[in-house]
């Protein structure tokens, strides 16, 4: 076939190509909404009475809604919990700006050589990136040192070649470990994890369910959730709990606080986004971030300083 | 943080941005060779899209789809020269219906591996993309000329593979 012809061959066959949903969806999350349109001016005064009813019989069955649900401890939702305006609705600072946000935070310890020996070879640098800083994770899972810098810690013990530009992989895979379900794609490709070391399955512990369905709209998604629990063995409460103490830990609070941009935010944005009111949903619906929860909760691994704000 | 704050996004133009995702996925998809990295080079263009957007650094001398593809093109050769190409996640299995356009991908990875990253990007940009060689000078910020001139090479040196 001719080079012209070749070409024309390529052409036709990658136009089919489409991204994924969850990349439309990730940038999605990063633009900025449109401004709500202005309302109507005019318009007959049937319309406006109508509108006015309209309006007051939506407040009242709100407010009907809202005080008939009687959650024994409802959980926040991220924006709730005050990651809303100040992450999801900043504009970028600087990596400097960044820094000295994550500066006010505890420094990452070593990990141990058990962490370390997870990783079998041979492993590509990427996998290997991802697998290290999980580990990192796993160890100490909510420091924000381990949120931003694990690919420092990973060259100083020679796991990396000071050379490799990784730091957004690994730094993805870092946010991922905070419960991210739709950010980068590393949790949304299995063939990575196949080289993954396997352990012997646990037997699943009792859970109480009153605990677990704290969640607010949690019960509406309660039976898929228990279905996905139970295939993956995992304590729902104890991943809300996680998750809880994730929202309430004082470092997603300061990086929160003092770094409001760039794109180490924009990402972190939409890492966030995944605990929204529906976050019930996610966890339940994303095997990878409930088994990062269940190696959490199963290793009682401390979560960094101790976190503010937790409920009883 | 003030600086910050005195920046003005305009969702319009971020917008269009959005819709022009799928034509910069094509673009990177073609340049690095598989669609796991393509979607990471897009994410990563997005961004440094945006956040030029909302540091107005955009002001319109060339259209907003050539100077996303321009982002694209750079984020994508970032990669490229990070990488190696042995060590790139292999594909996952296709279920989708687009295994002809991943088999056609790797094939036009393989035949473009030995053409000089400026080579490939204009072949891919005129030839895959359709874009004018205005357009492409415009987004390899080249004279139209010099241009052509990467055009002919890179159908040269393809050419010359092809009748090994």
């Amino acid at each position: 076939m001719s080079l012209d012809g070749e070409l024309k061959k390529w052409r036709d066959a990658t136009e089919q190509l489409e991204p994924s949903p969850k990349l439309m969806a990730s940038l999605q999350a990063q633009i900025t909404p449109p401004p709500a349109a202005a309302p109507p001016v005019g318009g007959s005064i049937a319309m406006k009475v109508i509108t006015v009813v309209l309006i007051t019989v939506s407040i009242g069955a709100a407010a009907w809604f809202f005080a008939t649900q009687k959650p024994k401890e409802p959980l926040r939702s991220a924006r709730d919990a005050g990651l809303g305006a100040a992450v999801f609705d900043r504009e970028p600072l600087t990596d400097g700006e960044l820094d000295g946000g994550l500066a006010a935070c505890p420094p990452l310890q070593e990990p141990s050589a058990p962490a370390m020996a997870l990783m079998p070879g041979p492993v590509t640098p990427r996998l290997q990136v991802v697998k290290e800083a999980r580990a990192l994770m796993t160890r100490r899972p909510l420091t924000c040192a381990a949120q931003i810098a694990p690919l420092e810690d990973l060259r100083a013990h020679g796991r990396l070649d000071a050379q490799e530009q990784l730091t957004i992989d690994a730094r993805r895979a870092v946010l991922c470990g905070l419960g991210t379900t739709d950010f980068s794609g590393v949790w949304a490709r299995p063939a990575m994890w196949e080289q993954e070391p396997q352990r012997p399955p646990r037997p699943p512990r009792p859970c109480d369910e009153s605990q677990w369905c704290r969640v607010p709209r949690c019960d509406l998604t309660q039976e898929t959730c228990q279905r996905e629990l139970a295939a993956q063995s995992i304590l729902a409460c104890s991943v809300l709990e996680a998750r809880q103490r994730l929202l309430d830990h004082e470092c997603v609070r300061t990086l929160r606080r003092q770094s409001d941009g760039g794109t180490e935010l924009t990402r972190l944005n939409t890492a966030l986004s995944s605990f929204g009111p529906d976050a019930g949903t996610a966890w339940c619906l994303e095997p990878a971030a409930l088994n990062e929860a269940k190696r959490l909760m199963d290793l009682k691994v401390p979560f960094g300083s101790p976190p503010v704000n937790r409920r009883k | 943080m003030t600086a910050a704050l005195a920046l003005s996004p305009d969702p319009a133009l971020e917008r269009k941005a959005l819709e022009a995702a799928p034509a910069m996925f094509r673009l990177a998809a073609r340049l690095v060779g598989n669609t796991a990295d393509a979607e990471d080079v897009v994410q990563e263009a997005f961004v440094k899209a945006l956040a030029s957007l909302r540091a107005g650094e955009f002001r319109g001398q060339a259209a907003l789809t050539t100077w996303l593809f321009r982002i694209t093109t750079n984020v994508a050769f970032d990669r490229l020269r990070r990488a190696r190409t042995a060590e790139r996640p292999s594909e996952e299995p296709s279920t989708d219906g687009q295994a002809d356009a991943r088999v056609a991908l790797r094939e036009l990875h393989d035949a473009m591996s030995e053409l000089p990253p400026d080579q490939r990007a204009a072949l891919v940009l005129k030839e895959l993309q359709g874009l004018t060689t205005r357009e492409v000078a415009e987004v390899l910020e080249r004279s139209e000329g010099a241009t052509e001139q990467l055009l002919v090479r890179a159908r040269e040196t393809l050419r010359r593979r092809f009748e090994s």
